[in-house]
């Protein structure tokens, strides 16, 4: 029945309703190229920094087996990939607890002067990175985590108890699998990939039902006569109109009362820059650390 | 009977822009010539071509001339309308009033509000009864007010009950219930109301340019209508009298009909009769208030070509602005 005349107006009509989500969808569309380049750009620029050593794994505790170590180089070096950061860990086994120097002075001063004096950073020397130095001296165990660059920047105390938590729990039982933990979260926390979340997917789903339930709905008429649209002169005649009272009832009841009291709320608050502070080298550092 | 033009013999209509007579063919107005058929009914009084007609047509046109035909023996002795309401709304009024209404209607079919398929439009001139109503209603209820403070440790209700009557007179005019076996009842329902103080006493020159019938459904049907809504409106107009109360519980009721009358009217009503796949979907338009009663045809294809393309566009959207935004 649609004649080639009818089909040419209702296309008309399809692209004149959509013109404007068409636009749109071009501007996305563009958007999505522009961004796709400058990320390739900068992904495919790489390290720019070729002062520091290729090494990460410094396992001075001995704590780690030799394929283990390997095996931790290789997750670092795709984790550095991923976040454009240096990963570094370094076990010790060493009196960090002096007269002079209390065990956290200590820990951060040697975290941070590791790092400085090695020249890490991915982007420059001194740049993005992270250093876990896990300490094993009897009585004196414990990790120090030391940030730098944007890892700094982007890390506050809530982020660095996380890592410094979940390194805690495993440490004592399965040094190995510790300090993978350690690595991926900075994986997870660091990510240059953008994911997209998939729950947003159901909202054009939910808009189009929306949409053709709207666009569904047709009723036939509206009621539109009143109750009096036929009486002359629009309203009746009341002849008698009586509203006699012939009962009135009271009662009473008593109203409890009580006495509470609600309770109290308190709230944190959350910010970049954890533990802030210059290293001996006058690089800015953050970090923390957790004894055992 | 039809209506010729004396200045050219065309078939001279009743114009609802003019409010008059007026010949389409050379814009004369008021020039019309009452021609009388020949016996036969079936005989167009112009050409002579045999009209297909109804039974109960009134009103219809000569497929051969295209004069509108008037039938004399249906308009007139116990078929005579007493009043009719001329039509206020030409055909073109209506069509942009169909348009106007429907734009928004997107899965309609295409060619639903298409010229050709509007023109195909036809007024029709639609016999209702219209009753008169003169009555007497009392009503006896038990009210109730509750009235609630508190003092000191105590609330305190107080429950008033109250013996409430009305005796209330009642005069209604007019209520139509159309005489017409072809029109659905609760179409025709919503086509209410009729703005009366249009209406004029019956003339068949209101009937040149439309179609017409005459009664088909009997007072005596068509009245168990009018009573009912009668005695609605009755209920709710007094019952609206009866204010300020929490609760109200109906004691005695009594209605009683002092005098009754019936009358026959014509009103006017626009049909549009659209088919889509195999299924009618008619519209009616009144013709004296241009409201439009009927259920819009929905085009599956649109439905889905449209949902689609909106889920399409927004997911695109979504995606690509997203990773483009994060990206950059």
């Amino acid at each position: 029945m649609m004649d080639s005349e009818t089909k040419k107006v209702a296309m008309k009509q399809y692209l004149h309703y959509f013109r404007f989500w068409f636009i749109a969808a071009g501007i996305a569309l563009a958007l999505f190229i522009v961004g796709g380049v400058s990320q390739l750009l900068k992904t495919s620029a790489g390290r720019g920094n070729d002062a520091a050593p290729m090494e990460r794994v410094y396992d001075k505790a001995d704590v780690l087996t030799d394929a283990q170590e390997e095996k931790l180089r290789q997750l670092i070096a795709e984790t550095e990939k991923k976040t454009a950061c240096d990963i570094v860990l370094v076990t010790i086994n060493q009196q960090v607890e002096s007269a002079s120097s209390g065990w956290e002075t200590t820990m951060r001063n040697l975290a941070d002067d590791f790092y400085d004096e090695n020249n890490y950073g991915y982007d420059k020397v001194h740049g993005d990175g992270v250093l876990l130095l896990d300490n094993w001296y009897e009585g004196q165990a414990g990790s120090w985590l030391s940030t730098c660059g944007k890892v700094y920047q982007e890390f506050g105390t809530y982020e660095i108890n996380r890592i410094l938590d979940a390194v805690y729990y495993e440490v004592e039982e399965d040094p190995y699998e510790a300090y993978c933990t350690y690595v991926r979260m900075i994986g997870q926390e660091m990510s240059e990939e953008v994911e997209f979340p998939a729950e947003l997917l159901l909202f054009p789903v939910i808009v189009m039902f929306v949409f053709v339930a709207i666009k569904l709905r047709s009723p036939l008429g509206k009621e539109t006569v009143s109750v009096s649209e036929y009486v002359v002169g629009g309203r009746p005649v009341v002849r008698v109109r009586r509203d006699q009272l012939v009962n009135k009832v009271v009662t009473r009841r008593h109203i409890p009362r009580n006495n509470g009291g609600g309770g109290g709320r308190s709230g944190g608050s959350r910010s970049g820059g954890g533990g802030g502070h210059r290293s001996s080298g006058g690089v800015s550092h953050g970090g923390g650390g957790r004894r055992r | 009977m039809i209506f010729q033009c004396k200045n050219c013999g065309g078939n001279v209509i009743y114009s609802p822009e003019r409010k008059g007579m007026y010949c389409p063919y050379c814009d004369s107005e008021k020039s019309e010539q009452r021609k009388d058929s020949e016996g036969d009914i079936h005989i167009c009084p112009n050409c002579g071509g045999e009209v297909p007609v109804g039974e109960y047509t009134s009103a219809t046109k000569c497929p051969y001339c295209d004069n509108y035909i008037i039938l004399n023996e249906r308009i007139e002795g116990v078929n005579a309308p007493q009043m009719i309401i001329p039509f206020q709304h030409s055909k073109e009024m209506v069509k942009k009033l169909m348009r106007e209404k429907f734009k928004k209607c997107t899965f309609a079919p295409t060619d639903f509000l298409s010229e050709a398929k509007l023109n195909t439009m036809e007024g029709d001139y639609v016999p209702f009864w219209l009753y008169d109503y003169d009555v007497n209603y009392e009503y006896r209820a038990e009210g109730r007010k509750i009235r609630v403070w508190v003092s000191g440790d105590t609330e305190y209700t107080e429950t008033s009950i109250y013996d409430v009557y009305r005796d209330v007179d009642v005069k209604f005019s007019r209520i139509p219930a159309d005489a017409s076996v072809k029109m659905p009842d609760e179409v025709m329902d919503l086509m209410e109301p009729y703005n009366y103080e249009q209406m004029e006493p019956f003339k068949p020159e209101y009937m040149s340019g439309f179609m017409g019938e005459k009664f088909s459904v009997v007072p005596k049907d068509a009245e168990v209508r009018t009573r009912k809504k009668m005695e609605e409106d009755t209920s709710a107009l007094v019952r609206q009298t009866v204010t300020g109360y929490g609760s109200l519980s109906e004691r005695e009721r009594h209605l009683s009909v002092n005098d009754q009358k019936v009358n026959m009217g014509l009103l006017p009503v626009w049909k549009y009769g659209y088919s889509y796949k195999n299924q009618e979907y008619p519209f009616y338009i009144n013709g004296q208030t241009a409201k439009i009663v009927g259920k819009v045809p929905v085009s599956a294809k649109k439905v889905w070509a449209y949902g689609a393309t909106l889920w399409a566009v927004l997911t695109v959207i979504l995606i690509c602005g997203y990773y483009g935004i994060m990206m950059l």
